[in-house]
């Protein structure tokens, strides 16, 4: 009897846990598919001011992003470079790094920004970088011009890459 | 467990450890932050760092020590082989003490087998079990644990649980966060002592349920003769809260069971005792801030450690942090993998209760707690949950094994008898083959045998030094590609590496001695790794000397492998009469390429190549160019080795003006012999690469192995 008893309060007590479960995973998939579709955009490992996402394995501190090398570019002390003023047109953490275009979180969704032969890229103190420094996860400051029929690509001429919130 | 279980789990264990070998990680890697370090630490005895990992270096010594094979990255890098495919074999050995036995043992095996093989060839276990992390150990200490529990379960017998309570404690020095699994151990210890016996109906959990229903029923038990006569007495006096004298005593077996388990918790985790003993040994400003010399300060290096990532996430984001594990699941197992684990969780519960709430708590608390943790590494904070999943996934298996037996039998019509023996053994090992998807699939991504990028940099690097020159590395944990080679060959001792003695060099420490640099930031930065403030003060110029192997398809799998010299004064990048010792004359654009200069036509694999080219500047236009040895891009740099902006500001360079660039390039080592095309071309951002320009023909040879020639520049 106490069996039985013990039993059945066994299997309630785990088939409400697994409920639970199911009920928080598919409340979770239907929230994200719902911001994000079916992409994997939204998928940012670390936390606000993070060092990465989903494909990413960024640099350690102060170690500068792997592939190819652009030497002497960044250490050399060229004199600053003036920050555009006003505004940027967008600020957000990058999602994905390509030879001609990143894109970019947004409040509005994945915002893809066309880089050109004239794109500049600085640190926030005005220091050129390139965009081979850049990596997934960074947070950015874009000025440029938004290009395309519905808005949702920028063509950027200055990208500023802000330092990561503490 | 029968001797056939037994025999299935050491084949496990050979099958996936000669994949892991066949595909393991050379030597040092840069696929781990911290996989130089834990290299390292291991060899020399040292603290890692937090929480320090004591069994993990203590582990990683004996396998250094005393394996005769290759360098000591790669006996550390085999332990996580060995290790991983220890805690596979011991996930088939597990489910084949659990699974339930409502399907023919041989289907109950394979149901066993395949979870095992799928998690060891899943992406995110495999690619740690292939390098010098903690990830792999601590899976095989989980699992190690879980069968001790799982054997005391059965036996009841207090030395059983006191090796429980031990190995658990063990295992914290492999990874703390196991500690999380504390409730869910406690729950089915309470379960194991409290639990009411189903005198009648149901299946037996354990041969002590067996005994208990036989006893009462005085009927036969589901077991053998020969298991029951082989069972041991019981000490605790209890099986499931009957004693075999009926006389039930929980509340005492309770007792012997806190103070066994207190006893051997209280030895494994005194490994943390290490601690303070090598406290002396840290080398990194971010861990001697929490330095474990005082009981706080071992609470912070230890429990306390990496605050910020913990709990890092507000409620609302919980359900993107659930997605983000759903997908890292999905990677492991697919969506039929995540389809069957559930259907196993439910399996487990009816048929397993007590077990259920072991393993899926177990889960919980690995879920609850690593969904709100920050790290860019996410993936492998869950691999016990993997491991987890994989025996859920067991039981969804033989679920569906049941219900297609079912279905058979009733659709047949036919008995039992009808699937021979034949049949079933066919059928089951053609099941075990479904785990040649994950490791097909997975191969080429997890195959890290070529991997020889940052070794044969350093080999450079050691090769070019000159001597009483200082190189400056990033500090702490993410110094130790470099601090390797001297901490554990004393690798050109006569070149200082300023970080390596402590981790607070001063400007006076390098006065004298050219320096040198593997990291552009070397100044102005502050996360870990940062050199400290007012090492390197003046206003430098970097100069690229050597350029390791240069990754062309992703970003950021490993640093830029460059070496930098730091001088005070500008390159002489400017050359008053050109004579190069091959003409080529090719327009670029706003440049033009006269010619270079090449050490030699025929080179070893994972020597370096020196080569100097001449430019003539139409305007002081800077254009990008990358060298390349037949596809394989072995640079890429603006002409002028990135300087041209600031020289011209020292220097004038009129039109007309020639420019010379020279440094050295690592061959990889698994460049395989052959005639190469030596090439240049340009590489502009957001262009398309320019067409190639033929240099030379190289000649690539092959004549000292790969570990021969490391060893050799380590100075073995």
């Amino acid at each position: 009897m106490a069996a039985n008893r013990w039993k059945i309060i066994s299997l309630s007590v785990g088939g409400a846990l697994l409920l639970l479960m199911l009920l928080a995973s598919t409340f979770s998939l239907g929230v994200y598919v719902g911001e994000h579709g079916w992409t994997r955009d939204g998928l940012s490992y670390s936390g606000p001011g993070g060092m990465g996402n989903a494909n990413n394995r960024p640099a350690q501190g102060g170690i500068p992003p792997g592939g190819p090398a652009l030497p002497g570019a960044q250490q050399t002390p060229h004199p600053p470079a003036s920050l555009p003023s006003g505004r940027p047109n967008l600020t957000g953490r990058i999602l994905r790094i390509q030879p001609q275009s990143i894109q970019v979180t947004s409040s509005t969704g994945p915002r893809l920004i066309m880089l050109t032969a004239d794109t500049r890229f600085l640190e926030q103190d005005g220091r050129a970088i390139s965009l081979l420094d850049l990596q997934k996860g960074d947070v950015v400051a874009v000025y440029g011009l938004f290009t395309g029929g519905d808005g949702g690509e920028l063509r950027a001429d200055f990208i500023v890459r802000l330092p990561p919130k503490e | 467990m029968t001797r056939t279980d037994r025999f299935l789990a050491l084949a496990i264990f050979l099958a996936v450890l000669a994949v892991y070998a066949r595909t393991l990680t050379p030597s040092l890697s840069y696929l781990s932050p911290d996989g130089s370090e834990l290299a390292t630490v291991p060899y020399v005895l040292g603290l890692a760092h937090s929480p320090g990992y004591p069994l993990y270096t203590w582990l990683g010594f004996l396998f250094s020590r005393l394996v005769p094979l290759g360098d000591v990255a790669y006996r550390i890098n085999l332990m996580s082989a060995v290790t991983g495919a220890l805690a596979a074999a011991g996930v088939y050995w597990i489910l084949a003490r659990i699974l339930p036995d409502s399907i023919p043992l041989l289907w109950r095996r394979a149901a066993a087998a395949l979870p095992a093989l799928l998690l060891a060839f899943s992406k995110t276990f495999w690619a740690q079990s292939l390098i010098a992390e903690v990830y792999a150990p601590n899976a095989a200490g989980i699992v190690l644990t879980l069968i001790a529990l799982l054997r005391w379960e059965r036996t009841r017998r207090g030395p059983d649980f006191f090796l429980f309570a031990l190995s658990f404690g063990l295992s914290l020095g492999l990874h703390l966060s196991d500690l999380g699994f504390a409730p869910a151990f406690i729950l089915f210890i309470l379960l194991c002592l409290f639990e009411p016996v189903d005198r009648h109906g149901g299946e037996p959990e354990n041969i002590s349920d067996a005994v208990a229903r036989s006893e009462a029923t005085k009927q036969s038990p589901a077991l053998s003769k020969r298991e029951i006569a082989s069972l041991p007495e019981f000490p605790l006096g209890v099986a499931n809260g009957v004693a075999r004298n009926d006389t039930p005593r929980p509340v005492r077996s309770l007792l012997s069971v806190a103070v066994l388990g207190l006893l051997g918790f209280a030895i494994g985790v005194a490994q943390f005792l290490w601690l303070p003993l090598q406290a002396g040994t840290l080398i990194d400003r971010a861990m001697l801030r929490s330095a474990p010399i005082t009981l706080a300060g071992i609470y912070n290096y230890t429990l306390g450690a990496f605050p910020n990532f913990k709990f890092a996430f507000p409620l609302t984001a919980l359900p993107d942090r659930l997605v983000i594990y759903l997908d890292l699941l999905n990677q492991q197992f697919g969506l039929i993998g995540i389809g069957l684990g559930i259907i196993g969780l439910f399996s487990l519960l009816a048929r397993r209760t007590r077990h259920f709430f072991l393993l899926a708590g177990m889960y919980l608390v690995e879920i609850w707690f690593f969904i709100q943790y920050s790290a860019f590494d996410l993936d492998v904070f869950f691999i016990p949950a993997h491991m987890l999943w994989a025996a859920f996934f067991g039981f969804g298996a033989a679920e569906i094994i049941g219900g297609v037996q079912f279905v058979w039998e009733k659709w047949a019509r036919r008995p039992r008898a009808f699937i021979t023996k034949p049949t079933t053994v066919v059928a089951g090992c053609a099941m075990i083959l479904i785990a040649a998807v994950p490791l097909h699939n997975n191969w080429s991504a997890n195959d890290f045998s070529g991997d020889t990028a940052v070794n044969d940099f350093y080999a450079g690097v050691w090769s070019v030094l000159p001597e009483n020159s200082a190189l400056v590395t990033p500090s702490g944990v993410f110094g130790y590609d470099a601090f390797y080679w001297q901490l554990v060959y004393d690798t050109r001792a006569d070149v200082l590496l300023p970080l390596l003695p402590g981790p607070n060099p001063s400007a006076q420490d390098l006065a004298g001695r050219d320096l040198f640099t593997t990291t552009r930031a070397i100044t102005g930065n502050q996360g870990p790794g940062a050199l400290p403030a007012g090492l390197l003060t003046g206003n430098y110029w970097s100069i690229p000397v050597l350029f390791g192997q240069q990754p062309e398809e992703s970003f950021g799998r490993r640093e830029t492998l460059v070496l930098y010299h730091l001088t005070a004064g500008p390159p002489p990048l400017r050359e008053a009469a050109a004579v190069p010792q091959f003409i080529v004359e090719a327009d670029l654009g706003p440049v033009q390429l006269l010619g270079f200069d090449l050490s030699t036509r025929r080179i070893e694999s994972g020597d370096v190549l020196t080569v100097k080219f001449f430019w003539r500047l139409k305007s002081v236009t800077s254009i990008r160019v990358e060298t390349r040895l037949g596809d394989l891009t072995l640079e890429q740099h603006e002409i002028g080795l990135g300087l041209l902006g600031r020289y011209s500001q020292t220097v004038p360079l009129p039109p007309g003006s020639v420019i010379s660039d020279s440094f050295a390039l690592v061959i990889p080592s698994g460049t395989d012999p052959g005639a190469y095309a030596f090439t240049i071309r340009p590489a502009g951002i957001g262009s398309t690469p320019g067409t190639a320009i033929n240099l030379a023909t190289v000649d690539v040879i092959n004549e000292t192995g790969i570990m021969q020639r490391w060893l050799q520049i380590a100075g073995k």
